[in-house]
């Protein structure tokens, strides 16, 4: 629930545009503004093509905006250059959930040490005891064995490796992040699971959420506010009842009408 | 036959402990453990590595210990076939065709029954056998001046070229295609221009051209590499570039980069043998495979021997580093699993 | 049977103005001058069929 309306991420007219000027130009996003409240999650949906996993990658500045401001906490973050001093402690703050559980860890690298990355970065470890210690808790934080830290990721399933990956962004202690369709290449009983874990660790440690998704009844069981993308563009933008059950944009009902209902009766006579 | 009636009565929860549900069934083994068992299945690389190993050990000790000094020449004992003391191995029994007749060249040449050459001597009495072992020591030392090049210069600059992309790719690329286009030929051929012929020019001539294929496949599989979701996480933590191309982009390469140095090292190989044969490689009298190759070939007609045993050895070398690679590139990256 | 509504995008390239207007407090939609009207009397059906 948003009780608080600090804002803490602010969006204004971004505008993400990738080989400018060539045939090949794409424009991911046009003109895109929203604000995310602290301690809110903002489901952010759309389908492929709509631009909102750039959203996601452009505020965590993967990509340099075209154009357009990024505040965070009322810093401006859209210009920081890579390396910059202000650019690493911006790295702290804000973390990324991926998609790909079978991408999105290094094959080569133990558990332990993919978790620990952030730690070694930022220098938030004081000794290799201390380091252990951490990447301990944030195991057992996200429902897996500590015994595991010394094992490689093709030893886990999909949901254990998103798990290990959502310790990996919470190991240096962020106050926002982005879940870029995180359980989308899940199984749907283990979708649940991480969903809810998600939110547990939101109430544990008063985060705040982006959560980007392509499933609208998935998206509105984690959401506060909702806002939809289509083409490089936000359509509507509300809380996650509004857009679910009071939905205006065109496209918006569209995308509603696709959702199946899982009981087969109730889907053949709706 | 009973007919069942499935009831959802029928059906209890399993109970599994929560430390079994997280259970991992697999043992705990690295990724290079792993491709290494598979190798060891594989016959052909297994062999063909124990004979590299065997080559690598035997032209290091012959720096040390070897049965003659291979540049003194005994003219008296010119032409000798192969014979290993006085033993009845077929071929090595120390006879020739003379005249068309079977004849034992050593007791016509006189020589004391004591003194023998295992695979016989040159047309200026030099023994073979001890030149074949510093050929191959040459060969060896320049396959490895090979690989440290492709190890040093092609990935560091697969690596650059492949991280940064944009203009820095494009030149980088347009500079690989200029040097790309010279033929390795003329390369040498102008290297002696400035360095008398030898092993400091060859080796030049390959540091200048020989890493272009590594610098390639590196620019090739970094550039996927990059777009992986464990390369984006890294970023967004915060880690430079250099640390993710030493964490991330090397490790992932390894495979890629182990298996183009051993193909690099029998096309090394080949170029200095090449290249002694036609004349403009190592010098006489200091022994190349490729000088033997070319002093056999001119008694080939009658004294086979010369030219057979250094081309045995070349092949050998070649065709072990060229089955190996297969070998471990099947191990690294196996597309069916048995 | 279950409608299911197709959107039709050649409706965005008539090359009306467009930002994100807030039809009812906390809803925004993209929309034109010409269209918002008809977004509030959705609006309003809505709260009507919610008071039944």
């Amino acid at each position: 629930m948003a009780e608080e309306r600090e804002k803490l991420v602010q969006v204004r007219h971004l505008v993400q545009t990738f080989n400018p000027g060539k045939k090949s130009e794409v424009r991911a996003i046009q003109d895109v503004s929203f604000d995310i409240y602290r301690g809110e999650t903002l489901g952010l949906v759309g389908e492929s093509g709509s631009g909102k996993t750039t959203t996601g990658r452009a505020i965590i500045r993967l990509y340099k905006p075209t154009s357009g401001e990024i505040l965070f906490d009322g810093n401006d973050i859209a210009g920081l250059h890579n390396g910059s001093k202000q650019m690493k402690e911006f790295r702290r703050e804000m973390q990324m959930i991926f998609q790909d559980p079978y991408a999105s860890l290094n094959p080569r690298m133990k558990v332990k040490d993919i978790i620990a990355e952030g730690i070694d970065i930022h220098h938030l470890a004081k000794d290799d005891a201390d380091r252990d210690a951490q990447v301990a808790n944030l195991l057992q934080l996200v429902g897996l064995n500590p015994d595991h830290a010394t094992r490689y990721p093709h030893e886990f399933s999909g949901g254990q490796r998103q798990r290990i990956g959502i310790a990996r962004a919470l190991a240096v202690q962020p106050q926002f992040i982005i879940a870029d369709e995180p359980i989308s290449a899940l199984d749907v009983s283990i979708q649940a699971q991480v969903v809810n874990l998600l939110k547990n660790i939101q109430e544990q440690r008063n985060l705040t959420y982006l959560f980007i998704a392509h499933d609208l009844s998935m998206v509105k069981y984690i959401s506060d506010r909702i806002a939809v993308m289509h083409y490089g563009r936000i359509v509507e933008l509300s809380t996650a009842d509004e857009v679910y059950n009071h939905p205006l944009h065109p496209y918006t009902q569209s995308l509603l009408s696709a959702i199946p209902i899982p009981d087969p009766e109730k889907q053949k006579n709706a | 036959m009973a007919d069942y009636k499935i009831t959802a009565d029928s059906f209890k929860p399993a109970h599994i402990a929560k430390e079994q549900q997280e259970k991992l069934g697999t043992d705990n083994m690295t990724f290079m453990q792993d491709a290494l068992r598979r190798l060891r299945h594989n016959k052909m690389a297994m062999i063909s590595l124990w004979i590299i190993i065997a080559f690598i050990v035997i032209s290091v000790l012959s720096i040390w210990i070897s049965p003659s000094n291979p540049n003194t020449q005994h003219l008296k004992w010119n032409n000798l076939p192969p014979k290993i003391a006085n033993w009845s191995i077929p071929g090595f029994r120390g006879y020739g065709v003379s005249a068309g007749e079977k004849v034992n060249v050593y007791a016509q040449n006189n020589v004391p029954k004591n003194v023998w050459f295992v695979l016989g001597t040159d047309s200026l009495g030099r023994d073979i056998f001890s030149r074949i072992l510093v050929g191959t020591r040459v060969s060896l030392f320049i396959a490895f001046m090979a690989t440290l090049f492709d190890l040093t210069i092609g990935v560091v600059y697969g690596l650059i070229s492949g991280w940064k992309g944009g203009m820095v790719d494009t030149v980088l690329q347009r500079i690989i295609e200029i040097i790309s286009s010279i033929p390795n030929l003329v390369v040498a051929i102008l290297m002696l221009l400035v360095f008398k012929p030898g092993l400091t020019s060859i080796i030049i001539a390959i540091g200048f051209t020989g890493w272009v294929t590594m610098a390639r496949l590196v620019r090739a599989q970094t550039l996927q590499i990059k777009d992986q979701e464990y390369v984006l996480a890294a970023r967004t933590l915060g880690e430079s570039s250099v640390k993710i191309a030493m964490k991330h982009l090397i490790p992932n390469l390894s495979s890629t980069i182990i298996i183009q140095t051993m193909f690099t090292i029998p096309t090394a190989i080949f170029f200095e043998a090449f290249l002694s044969y036609i004349g403009i490689g190592i010098p006489s009298p200091t022994a190349s495979l490729g000088t033997l190759l070319s002093d056999g070939q001119k008694n080939f007609r009658f004294l086979p021997y010369q030219m057979v045993y250094p081309a045995i050895v070349i092949s050998v070398l070649m065709i072990s580093f060229n089955l190996l690679a297969d070998g471990l590139r099947d191990a690294f990256d196996p597309r069916t699993t048995r | 049977m279950r409608e299911r509504i197709y959107y039709d995008a050649s409706a965005e390239n008539d090359g009306a103005e467009r930002s994100m207007v807030e039809i009812t407090p906390g809803h925004f939609v993209f929309a034109s001058e010409d269209e918002i009207q008809g977004y509030k009397d959705q609006a309003a059906k809505y709260a009507e069929a919610e008071q039944k």
